[in-house]
């Protein structure tokens, strides 16, 4: 070992930035930089010639002795990563801690081949480490803080199911507990009005009418918290059915104006003229919100005036949104005051609530109802000048007009109709109809053309049978031209439909004197029209004769329907069964009444009833079973032969006979089990006249398409 | 100039399956779980072949350790695996947690430790056997986008006949860890590897053909 041989060469190496230590075949070592020396505190002095691997132990481990050996045999250079050899000389830093390094060790010969030696390469890879190991632990406090976080979540989680799910109990025991008190309030009210329908002396009337009052009033109360309790649970669920909302809007005016008139109010209602009349959407709910302001604004007023105005404040082809206001000129309410009216149980003071009465919650339903439509709800006032409560909502439009299936066409196929108005839109969807049914049909623009037309095809030996006229003519009214027809005998026999948008009182009357044969209100349903065809054809008037005319109105073919209607009663409690009864007897319908499911099943076999009107809770056989036991009885015999059917309305009684539930239970769930149980309607107990001749309605509509 | 008999093939093909056998049992012996290794497949491609290889190989993104050598014949051999898997081995090494593919100086320098074990139990071997007299590149780590850049031949003079394409897949099922053993060497003359390989049989290193 010739150490000054290679001295030269070694000095070279002390001027760089890596630890370097050359050893020879038996690891003694030739060389040892000054970076080395730095790093270790090892003079060179000290450790030239000594053995690499007796002075740092470790190094003879398997782990780097064999692969430094390999070197030497195979030639390849070999590496040791600061991750996995971190000390191939170990090193302190100034604090102590070692050195972390990367060492690379590679075969070098000398000049004559004679001699294998080792250069041992040593790079100093602290900082880097420190680095990555600051990233790493941020990396990992930062997971932990992620950890704990969803730990928190999860518990805050935990903690609004277990209060969600308490909120739920309460909304139950209060659904419940209404429901329990609706039931007797059923027999309250129904009796309260059997009990005034008879003779009774001034005062047993007085106390009745007392007890009536009071009654409805509590009934209100129960259903604002019945509705209170479902927000709660977001239970409160929106239908969506037809509805006319002109219709829907004189229902509610005229509801409410007995109690502004007796306090010397005016009530008005104006719709603004583009708004479609058919709309979707849920006219309760709509109609519980007006009530609930108008009703306020006429609690709040003394005097003047309360106007509702219904503006269009967006229209697509689908759907319109309307904005409802309601002015009165009550006592207002003071700024500080507003934000709270929405809140729960909150009036604006509780001295309120002694003289003006209420739950306060009516608001706050209200506010509900709104935003579930799609809309807001908000409130100007000015105190001592009055307040405009409004709020809008999103309906959609009706776009299927309901269709009627090929039924006695043949009645109107030989007839000769002529369709006189200057709208297209009005006669479009008459003209539909009309071709739907097969009917010969003409139109006409104004009076004048409507009288030619009509001479002309007597002349032609093929006379109109019918003319379906407008009101409003550019020419001339509709009314005049009904006496110019009428007045003409050539063309007199001709039977004539007005068809209005306006229909003012005495309208019938005037018409039925000018010899009209029908009167009807648009828009119109095309079963309407339809029956109101049937009823008109084949009848000729003529002025004189009119005392034998029967004159057709929409009411009048409502009526028709319902005298051909059967209900069936199926209704365990005497005190409902007659409440049920009169109610029934009220809207004009033929009712016979069972007590109990298995009842239901004996008479049914009849086919005589074509609506069953079915309490949920019978002993014996309750709603749901016996629904199902007809549903599987209708399956069962399509046709049966022992049942003669005597006439067709039979026939469609034992297709499919609709059911009506009756039940005190109010919950949204209800409604839907009693249509999955397969009921058709349902109405809720105590039963108000105006529900239960709406389901009825909705189900006799059926039977009569 | 002739070509190399099926026999000598064989013989080649199992001087490097031996070598790999080796790197992989130092990888096993490392990462302390079991490396399933398949035979190598080894074949002798024109230089222009090299563009056919680098497509087979697939261009998705790759890390590999690489080292060149020089003297009786020019080549390379490359360690390499898709990123994900070489973050896993270096973090079943290291302990560390690694979450992103992408490695930096540290941790490819761990990874340039195991393919330096590797690929020196490949080349060991293989100048060993052959003993040929060789030169070493130090490993390098390549975190490259193609494949083709780990092959691209800029090494190889190019006016000699053939490269030798060996390349065994392994796996370690534990880990999910896959990848491949590339090795690429030019040779200046068929007839000398054939002598070489010769000399290997005749000296028993090996049993001959």
């Amino acid at each position: 070992m010739d150490l000054d041989k290679h001295a030269f060469e070694f000095q070279l190496l002390d001027k760089v930035p890596f630890g370097i230590c050359v050893v020879d075949e038996n690891y003694h070592i030739l060389s040892w930089n000054q970076t080395l020396s730095d790093w270790t505190g090892i003079k060179k002095k000290e450790i030239l010639g000594k053995s690499l691997i007796n002075r740092f132990p470790h190094l003879k481990e398997d782990r780097y002795i064999k692969r430094l050996t390999s070197v030497l045999t195979e030639g390849p250079p070999v590496i040791f990563s600061p991750q996995l050899h971190p000390h191939f000389i170990p090193a302190n830093l100034q604090d102590g801690s070692l050195r972390i390094q990367q060492t690379t060790v590679s075969l070098i010969l000398t000049k004559d081949d004679d001699e294998k030696l080792l250069l041992i390469s040593i790079e100093d890879m602290t900082h880097p480490v420190q680095q990555l190991q600051q990233v790493t632990e941020f990396r990992r406090k930062a997971l932990n803080e992620i950890e704990e976080r969803k730990k928190t979540q999860k518990e805050l989680a935990q903690a609004k199911e277990a209060a969600e799910a308490a909120n739920k109990a309460k909304s139950q025991f209060l659904a419940n507990m209404s429901h329990e008190i609706r039931t007797p309030m059923n027999g309250i009210i129904g009796m309260t009005d059997y009990l005034l329908d008879t003779e009774l002396s001034p005062e047993q009337r007085e106390s009745a009418r007392t007890i009536q009052r009071s009654a409805n009033a509590l009934l209100t109360i129960l259903n604002d918290i019945l509705d209170f309790s479902k927000i709660e649970a977001g239970k409160l669920d929106l239908e969506i059915i037809d509805f006319d909302i002109r219709e829907t809007m004189k229902d509610i005016i005229s509801t409410l104006e007995v109690n502004a008139q007796k306090k010397g109010l005016q009530l008005s209602c104006s719709i603004q003229d583009e708004i479609p009349s058919l709309l979707q959407g849920d006219p309760g709910r709509l109609r519980q919100i007006l009530i609930n302001l108008i009703g306020n604004a006429v609690k709040f007023t003394d005097e003047g005036h309360i106007g509702s105005t219904i503006t269009l404040e967006h229209e697509t082809d689908t759907y319109v949104i309307l904005r409802f206001a309601v002015e009165d000129t009550g006592i207002g309410i003071p700024d500080n005051r507003m934000n709270q009216l929405f809140r729960s149980f909150s009036q604006i003071d509780a001295s309120m609530s002694r003289k003006y009465g209420g739950t306060g919650l009516g608001l706050v339903i209200s506010k509900q109802l709104a935003e579930m439509m799609g809309g807001q709800i908000g409130v100007e006032s000015e105190e001592a000048r009055g307040s405009t409560f409004w709020f809008t909502a999103n309906l959609k439009k009706r776009v299927k007009i309901k269709q009627i299936t090929a039924t006695a066409h043949d009645n109107l196929q030989d007839k000769r109709i002529l369709v006189v108005d200057d709208q297209i839109k009005n006669r479009q969807p008459i003209l539909s109809s009309l071709t739907l049914w097969g009917c010969r049909f003409d139109e006409s623009l104004t009076g004048q053309q409507a009288l030619s037309e009509l001479r002309k095809a007597v002349k032609d030996n093929d006379p109109f049978h019918i003319v379906i006229l407008n009101m409003q003519l550019s020419d001339m009214d509709g009314e005049t031209l009904g006496r110019s027809i009428k007045s003409d005998p050539m063309i007199q026999k001709t039977s004539l439909i007005m068809l209005t948008a306006t229909g003012l009182r005495g309208d019938v009357a005037r018409l039925k004197e000018v010899g009209f044969s029908a009167y009807l209100t648009r828009p119109i349903e095309q079963s309407a029209l339809f029956d109101c065809l049937i009823s008109v054809q084949g009848e000729s008037f003529i002025p004189d004769d009119k005392t034998a005319a029967h004159f057709v109105t929409r009411h009048s073919i409502a009526e028709e329907r319902k005298q051909k209607i059967r209900v069936l009663l199926a209704e365990d409690n005497h005190v409902n069964q007659k409440v049920a009864l009169r109610l029934l007897e009220k809207l004009g319908y033929h009712a016979d009444v069972v007590n109990n499911g298995k009842e239901v099943l004996d008479v049914i076999q009849d086919g005589a009833h074509h609506v069953i009107l079915m309490d949920v809770q019978m002993p014996e056989m309750d709603g749901f079973e016996t629904t199902k036991a007809i549903r599987k009885m209708e399956q069962e015999s399509p046709a049966r032969p022992e049942h003669h059917q005597k006439t067709s309305t039979q026939a469609r009684a034992m297709q499919r006979v609709p059911i009506i539930a009756m039940t005190a239970h109010t919950m949204k769930g209800d409604r839907e089990r009693c249509l999955k149980e397969g009921m058709d309607d349902y109405v809720s107990k105590p039963i108000q006249l105006r529900e239960l001749a709406d389901a009825l309605d909705r189900q006799i509509e059926r039977i009569f398409k | 100039m002739r070509a190399l008999t099926p026999d000598e093939i064989d013989v080649l093909t199992e001087i490097i399956n031996i070598g790999v056998g080796r790197a992989a049992g130092s990888l096993s012996d490392i990462i302390g779980s079991h490396v399933i290794l398949k035979v190598p497949h080894v074949e002798l491609l024109p230089l222009e072949g090299l563009h056919e290889v680098a497509l087979k190989l697939g261009h998705e993104r790759i890390s590999s350790v690489i080292q060149t050598f020089q003297g009786s014949f020019i080549g390379s051999a490359a360690l390499v695996f898709p990123p994900d898997s070489a973050a896993r081995l270096v973090s079943a090494l290291t302990g560390d947690h690694i979450t992103s593919p992408n490695l930096d100086s540290v941790r490819s320098g761990t990874l340039m430790e195991i393919g330096n074990i590797v690929i020196n139990g490949i080349l060991g071997t293989i100048s060993n056997i052959l003993k040929c007299n060789l030169h070493f590149s130090l490993p390098e780590f390549r975190d490259i986008n193609k494949i083709m850049e780990l092959v691209r031949g800029d090494d190889f003079k190019g006016d000699a006949g053939f490269i030798v394409f060996a390349e065994a897949n392994f796996s370690i099922k534990a880990l999910e860890i896959s990848g491949f053993i590339v090795i690429l060497f030019e040779i200046d003359s068929m007839d000398y590897l054939a002598s070489m390989i010769e000399n290997a049989t005749l000296d028993g290193t090996i049993d001959g053909p």
